[in-house]
């Protein structure tokens, strides 16, 4: 391995050497040698040096990054007209040339005049490209962003029938303005900030003003400040660190692909997060019965949603409770079996090695196995995992004898309860509960169930999320809590806003 | 630390003296279901039998498990030892047979067990096998592939729709005893099953031999003292306000068969106080609806000297056998059909100013049964 200065080769790859952290450049001047040197090892980052009317005297660097601005834009719009601009190339100095070009002999619809070497390298890594006068210590950047990007497409999780058909993509201004044409008005507020000490990432805060609680965009803003990580680049990567309670499974942020669905969080007060990069939107504060909802809810007749819903906090009882409970009866408790049923389930386990709630865990493992074996192939590989899965662990192994079909309907019953819930985070930690009751069931009966029922009642009555009680409306102390909680009532009754979210304009309609 | 201290106190629960629970694990494959069990009298003490349905005991065939001693309990530990099979498992136990000796010798005992068990529910139905054992009749009813407990969940199932006969649980009888001194039992029998055509002409294979309601069985006191048959135990179900669905066979104006068939009923016990504000006598009014379900010459069905004719005889064998079960009460001295309670109902003061047992002034109670029948449908043809 050779070592030169600022680089070190290794197997043919140039492998940049360990540069000065950002803190000790951040005041520095812009300059093509530093700017250089910042980037060596960049094979993306290009750069040029030309004449400013060809025959001029002065020459500048014209710096990007390839891929992430469009080289054409750049000689179209860049480079072209100052090439071409004769009053540009007649200025008497760098000084003169700047203004020429700061009033637009440069054919792009954004300028900006930068001090520092900091403030380019963000414009360069956020697409634009930056014409360096080392003369006069200062550059000009120029948005020409590359518009090879994935276009709108329909959302792949929460698909909807009656509801639109577009879902956020990679790009933070797309996003924005996906939101933007859903709530055209001035007091949509969007506050952008950059997180990420390496990979500058910008993230934005959007909230609606007048509607938003403004201690909560505040609150927000500030958590997202304190965050001092290298890169952002994964929704785990800021949840984590802004949520109220990170040690728990439970989520706390709704995560989005549809611009609709989050401009309707905007309008309920809520505050919500894009990031750059990633095509979800985060929505704050929400509580456990938002991960209930889905999208088609608001496009549904009240009585249809109220029963979908009901269904749905059905599955999710079933799915928790399901295999802990068939477990605590089948082991302890035999006498709560009805009779008939109890026959039954000695018959179907006659002869079967293992005890029940070897089976039961066996299964719940089995089917975990064939769910991330599916979910890690791709497609059409992944529906033949499942069917085969399916055909092993299940008719094969009732055949053999291995388990029995009462313990692979429970195990079953309760795997697809759990597809049903809206929010796959929510599945997830479902699932988790699921085997934790299991285990306590497994050493103690219904005992341990109620022990780990309580123990779950606890976590959601301690947890909060920006101040909103997380098991809210059950929690909010008022009356018929459960009624509120299963029971959609129809729009033209519903016209004020959570009361939790304290929003300052609380009514919704008349 | 203060995680290993939370952990300890999560765990704290499962260490807290509830040791039973760890105790209670059972293989509920190794479990063997009792649905059904049998208590007769032996000199020595009790002797139990014990059934498991058919279809759970593993090669499809109804287990029967016979053992005795000193005490039911006994009688258990003495099947669990001798038993070769797996687990016995009682929690399931639905329906209880008294033999007919267990239960002339009286039957506190068994509810006495009944009650303390942890096993057993006290709903579950008692049955008193008419002239023969529990452990005879759990012997031979049934066959390989419907065993006693079956037939008798048939009988409890037929019983809401027939009812003939009610099924009384052992909390009733409890109950019954405490208030009133005296109660009824489902009284069974026991004979050969219908045929079901396939095996008619098969000579060399046994009948199978099922159960059967038979009325009632009265106790006095716990102990067993008479029978009411499956014919008046009709009037037994209007006086307790459960009639159901039942059949009475009368004649027409041509002697012909006619088959009545009751769709409901009520009655009402009216109390007659003297000057004294003593009860001299008892009044029952009761209400009954039939219908036509079979008659040979329907021609004349319509016409209203039939229907007042078949109303008419509708009401004298409703208080034929009303007055048959008030007789049976009043000769053996017992208020099995709980008329104290209805009384008390009626006129609680008087009724607790009463210097004598009710039970006792029975037999000198004028008692007067006024029928009112009604024909819902004649189910005409035409």
């Amino acid at each position: 391995m050779v070592i030169i200065p600022n680089m070190c080769y290794y197997n043919g790859f140039k492998i940049p050497a360990p540069q000065a952290d950002e803190i000790t450049y951040k005041n520095l001047e812009p300059d093509v040698q530093l700017m250089s040197s910042i980037f060596s090892g960049c094979g993306d980052f290009e750069k040029r040096k030309i004449n400013i009317g060809l025959e001029g005297n002065i020459f500048i660097n014209v710096c990007w990054i390839d891929g992430i601005v469009s080289g054409v834009n750049v000689g179209d719009n860049v480079i072209r007209p100052l090439i071409l601009s004769q009053k540009a190339a007649n200025a008497p100095d760098e000084k003169s040339c700047i203004e020429i070009i700061m009033e637009g002999s440069v054919y792009s619809y954004s300028v900006k005049k930068r001090d520092k070497i900091t403030d380019v390298i963000s414009d360069l890594t956020h697409g634009n490209c930056a014409l360096i006068f080392d003369g006069e210590k200062c550059a000009l950047t120029f948005e020409v962003r590359s518009d090879k990007t994935r276009s709108i497409s329909e959302p792949t999780l929460e698909k909807s029938i009656k509801g639109a058909k577009e879902s956020f993509i990679e790009i933070l201004r797309v996003n924005t303005a996906l939101v933007r044409r859903r709530i055209c008005t001035p007091r949509l507020k969007l506050a952008e900030s950059s997180i990420g000490r390496k990979s500058h990432t910008n993230v934005a805060i959007m909230f609606v003003e007048g509607i938003a609680n403004p201690e909560l965009v505040a609150e927000t803003a500030r958590r997202l400040d304190a965050l001092d990580i290298d890169a952002l680049l994964a929704t785990g990567s800021l949840e984590e660190y802004i949520v109220d309670c990170p040690l728990s499974p439970l989520p706390q942020l709704i995560h989005t692909e549809r611009p609709d669905r989050f401009a309707m969080y905007l309008m309920e007060g809520r505050v919500g997060l894009l990031i750059d990069g990633l095509p979800v939107g985060l929505v704050l504060p929400v509580n456990f019965a938002e991960f209930m909802k889905v999208t088609t809810d608001s496009n549904m007749h009240f009585l249809f949603t109220t029963t979908l819903n009901i269904l749905r906090y059905f599955a999710l009882l079933l799915s928790l409770f399901l295999p802990a409970f068939y477990v605590a009866v089948a082991m302890y408790h035999q006498e709560m079996i009805p009779t008939q049923l109890l026959i039954s389930i000695i018959e179907s386990k006659q002869n079967v090695p293992f005890s029940t709630a070897l089976e039961v865990f066996g299964m719940i493992v089995a089917f975990g196995l064939l769910q991330e074996a599916g979910l890690r192939l791709p497609n059409p590989i992944g529906n033949t995992v499942s069917i085969i899965g399916a055909l092993i662990v299940g008719q094969s192994a009732v055949e053999a004898r291995v388990v029995s079909p009462i313990a692979i309907i429970v195990v079953a019953l309760s795997g697809i309860s759990c597809y049903t819930l809206p929010s796959q985070d929510m599945a997830s930690a479902i699932r988790l509960f699921q085997v934790g009751l299991l285990v306590a069931t497994i050493f103690s009966g219904l005992f341990g169930l109620a022990l780990g029922t309580c123990l779950i009642i606890l976590l959601l009555a301690s947890m909060d999320s920006y101040g909103l009680n997380y098991t809210a409306p059950l929690s909010d102390g008022k009356p018929w809590g459960l009624f509120r909680l299963l029971i959609n009532v129809p729009k033209q009754k519903d016209k004020f806003r959570d009361p939790q979210l304290n929003t300052p304009d609380k009514r919704r309609q008349k | 630390m203060k995680r290993l201290l939370s952990l300890i106190l999560c765990l704290v629960p499962l260490f807290s003296g509830c040791g039973s629970i760890y105790l209670n694990y059972k293989d509920i494959e190794q479990i063997k279901v009792i649905q059904t069990m049998g208590l007769d009298y032996i000199p020595s003490g009790v002797q139990l039998t014990l059934s498991s349905a058919s279809t759970g005991s593993g090669n499809g065939e109804a287990l029967c498990l016979t053992g005795s001693g000193n005490s039911i309990s006994e009688a258990m530990e003495q099947i669990r030892n001798y038993s070769y099979e797996d687990e016995l498992f009682f929690s399931h136990i639905n329906q209880i047979i008294i033999g007919e000796d267990a239960a002339k010798h009286g039957i506190e005992k068994y509810l006495n067990f009944i009650c303390r068990s942890p096993d057993l529910r006290i709903d579950t139905p008692l049955y008193v096998v008419k002239d023969k054992s529990a452990k005879e009749t759990m012997g031979k009813v049934g066959s390989k592939s419907k065993g006693v407990s079956e037939i008798l969940k048939a009988i409890e199932t037929n019983d809401k729709l027939h009812n003939n006969s009610r099924v009384i649980s052992a909390a009733q009888v409890i109950n019954n005893l405490q208030k009133y001194g005296g109660t009824l039992i489902s009284a069974l029998e026991y004979g050969e099953a219908a045929e079901n055509g396939k095996d008619k002409d098969d000579k060399s294979k046994a009948p199978e031999m099922t159960a059967a309601p038979a009325g009632y069985a009265v106790f006095k006191g716990p102990e067993l003292c008479a029978y009411i048959d499956r014919e008046n135990a009709v009037g037994v179900d209007l006086l307790l306000n459960r009639l159901g669905i039942s059949d009475i066979v009368v004649a027409d104006n041509k002697g012909r068969p006619v088959t009545l068939e009751t769709t409901g009923g009520k009655s009402q016990v009216v109390p007659v106080w003297g000057e004294n504000g003593e009860l001299i006598g008892i009044d029952v009014f009761a209400d009954v609806s039939a219908t036509i379900v079979e008659m040979e010459d329907d021609s004349t069905v319509s016409k209203e000297e039939i229907t007042d004719l078949m109303i008419s005889k509708l009401e004298s064998e409703i208080s034929s056998r009303t007055g048959y079960v008030l007789q049976l009460s009043r000769k053996l001295q017992t208020d099995f059909l709980g008329l104290g309670g209805r009384i008390e109902l009626n006129s609680p003061q008087k009724f607790r100013a009463m210097k004598t047992d009710f039970a006792q002034i029975l037999p000198a109670l004028e008692l007067r049964i006024s029928v009112s029948g009604e024909l819902s449908h004649t189910n005409d043809k035409r």
